[in-house]
């Protein structure tokens, strides 16, 4: 049984994998046979050793990137959890907040990034700002949203018991729109980082977007490549947590999915 | 002002939908312990009728009374099951079955426990740890039947609570629904859109008139209890079921016997 289920990820894995490993190879042959200068485009292998030779530098760089990240998340859940509530009890704040909600995802966030800087100065603040205004919008759609489509019948069942809105809210609404809510923090979660990246590439004196910015000026371009990597892994980590905290505070829904 | 033997008094609930009238001065009465069973066509306002007891709707005109005072538009006053087994997909079948105990300002971890106690007699030990995805029909309904029993309400409400199971299962549960009426020493208040189950049941039985519901009837069924099975083929039984048939049949004017069938299910 069980090793039956680890054949199957096995499976799941695979085709990624090769994908992948099919194209570095691919990468590598074309630098090999084009003759590019190394400084334009690096060898795979290259940007492995300047990743290692880095470690250091680049974990320092990494953990002020993600403490902006968490930050900004964090504080965008509590955010999204209030405003969607709020627009949950009353039409009139929901007609009012779902268009502003709607701008705030067409300001392009690389415009707003150097306003914000000019504002709070270099600090974490409008680092956090940024994550918050590009997480705002997916979650708080998503929970309103998934708030909308509890199931009728049983916020009946529990009204005729005499329950109160609060515990309508805890025991109904919360845990009906929670997978709603999670696919909106995995987009915003994906997000996040290079948000923080891009708010720190647009004017700041930490992180991997700083790491990004003085590599591509000095041509650096093996540690420019390593930094663009540390950044993907980055996401995925991010996005891997939500799938897991979703898997932990779900436990139905993953059973559903897996049956 | 009501009697004091009786449980719950409607007079003359009328309600309508955007100048649709689905149901016309009803007034009915199920008496302490009774067991009443309401049959009707398909859209006669039977389920409309339950959310108003419930409180879930206001009436248009008329008075709800329970226990003698009156709870026109107030919940909390009675057990409801609706039509659907509703059971929270996110929480496991002793946590479902908990929710009214916790309502009732119980800690998480004493309603867990008495709920638990509960489950094997009503088929469902062993399952407390389960998701309802991963139970049967009639398991489900069982669950959602002892989730209404822990309200604790002397009057329960169920809507076709058997009409989504096999006959089988059916039989099960309309067997066993007995038995815990007996021992919980309720009232029950019953949809049905089956007359021979509602016979089998019930003390009274009140017959609907097709949209605008209306009491077209109302028949006691004179049936000695403990029911057992065989008496669907006494002559009481089979004497009960033609009265209704006929009630049913001259409340439904100008209508052919088939376009009647037709309409039945639902
Ligand atoms: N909330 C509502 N709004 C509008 N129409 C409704 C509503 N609830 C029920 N109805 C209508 O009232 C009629 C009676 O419905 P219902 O009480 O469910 O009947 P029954 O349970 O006897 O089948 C139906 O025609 C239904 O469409
Ligand atoms: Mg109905």
């Amino acid at each position: 049984m069980k090793n039956w289920k680890n054949t199957d990820k096995w499976k799941a894995w695979l085709p990624p994998t090769l994908a992948i490993a099919g194209a570095i190879i691919l990468w590598d042959l074309y630098v090999i046979i084009s003759g590019i200068d190394r400084w334009l485009l690096p060898r795979p292998h290259e940007i492995a050793i300047e990743l290692f030779a880095s470690r250091a530098l680049i974990a320092e760089r990494m953990t002020e990137t993600l403490t902006a990240t968490a930050i900004g998340l964090l504080a965008a859940i509590i955010a999204s959890l209030i405003l969607a509530t709020w627009m949950d009890l009353s039409r009139r704040v929901r007609q009012t907040v779902y268009p502003l909600l709607v701008v705030s995802q067409s300001i392009p966030y690389f415009v707003i990034a150097p306003l914000l800087i000019i504002w709070f100065g270099f600090g974490l603040t409008p680092k956090v700002l940024v994550v918050m205004l590009v997480c705002l919008f997916p979650m708080t759609v998503n929970l309103a949203d998934g708030y909308m489509q509890v199931d009728r019948d049983i916020l009946r069942v529990l009204q005729s018991m005499g329950a109160t809105r609060w515990q309508i809210y805890k025991m109904v609404k919360l845990p009906g729109a929670l997978p709603s809510f999670f696919s909106g923090l995995k987009i915003a979660g994906t997000y996040s980082v290079l948000g923080t990246v891009v708010s720190e590439m647009l004017g700041g004196n930490q992180g991997l977007g700083i790491l990004l910015i003085r590599s591509m000026k000095s041509f650096e371009v093996a540690r420019m490549f390593a930094t663009i990597v540390v950044i993907v892994a980055l996401s995925l980590a991010v996005y891997g947590m939500i799938q897991g905290l979703a898997n932990l505070i779900m436990p139905w829904n993953k059973q559903k999915q897996t049956r | 002002m009501t009697a004091l033997s009786d449980k719950l008094v409607l007079k003359e609930i009328s309600k309508s939908f955007g100048g649709m009238t689905v149901l016309d001065r009803v007034s009915l009465t199920v008496r302490s312990g009774e067991f009443v069973s309401i049959i009707g066509p398909s859209g006669s306002g039977k389920s409309t009728l339950l959310d108003i007891i419930a409180g879930l709707t206001g009436p248009d005109h008329g008075q709800v009374w329970i226990d003698g005072k009156e709870t026109t538009s107030r919940r909390g006053h009675a057990a409801y099951m609706p039509q659907k087994d509703v059971l929270l997909p996110w929480r496991t079948i002793v946590d479902n079955v908990a929710i009214p105990l916790e309502l009732n300002g119980m800690s998480k971890k004493e309603a867990r426990q008495e709920a638990e106690r509960w489950l094997p007699q009503f088929g469902l030990g062993g399952f407390a740890k389960h998701y309802p995805h991963q139970l049967s029909g009639g398991m489900r309904q069982r669950a959602a039947f002892l989730r209404t029993c822990l309200c604790k309400k002397e009057l329960m409400l169920l809507d076709e609570p058997f009409g989504s199971l096999d006959a089988l299962t059916r039989l099960d549960m309309q067997r066993w629904l007995m038995e815990v009426w007996q021992a919980f020493h309720t009232s029950v208040l019953l949809i049905t859109h089956d007359i021979e189950e509602a016979i089998f049941l019930s003390d009274r039985i009140y017959v609907f008139s097709p949209r605008p519901g209306k009491v077209a009837g109302e028949v006691s069924v004179e049936l000695e209890r403990p029911r057992r099975v065989e008496m669907t083929a006494s002559e009481v039984f089979v004497r009960t079921k033609a009265k209704l048939m006929h009630i049913l049949q001259t409340s439904y004017p100008m209508v052919s016997t088939h376009a009647q069938k037709q309409e039945w299910r639902g």
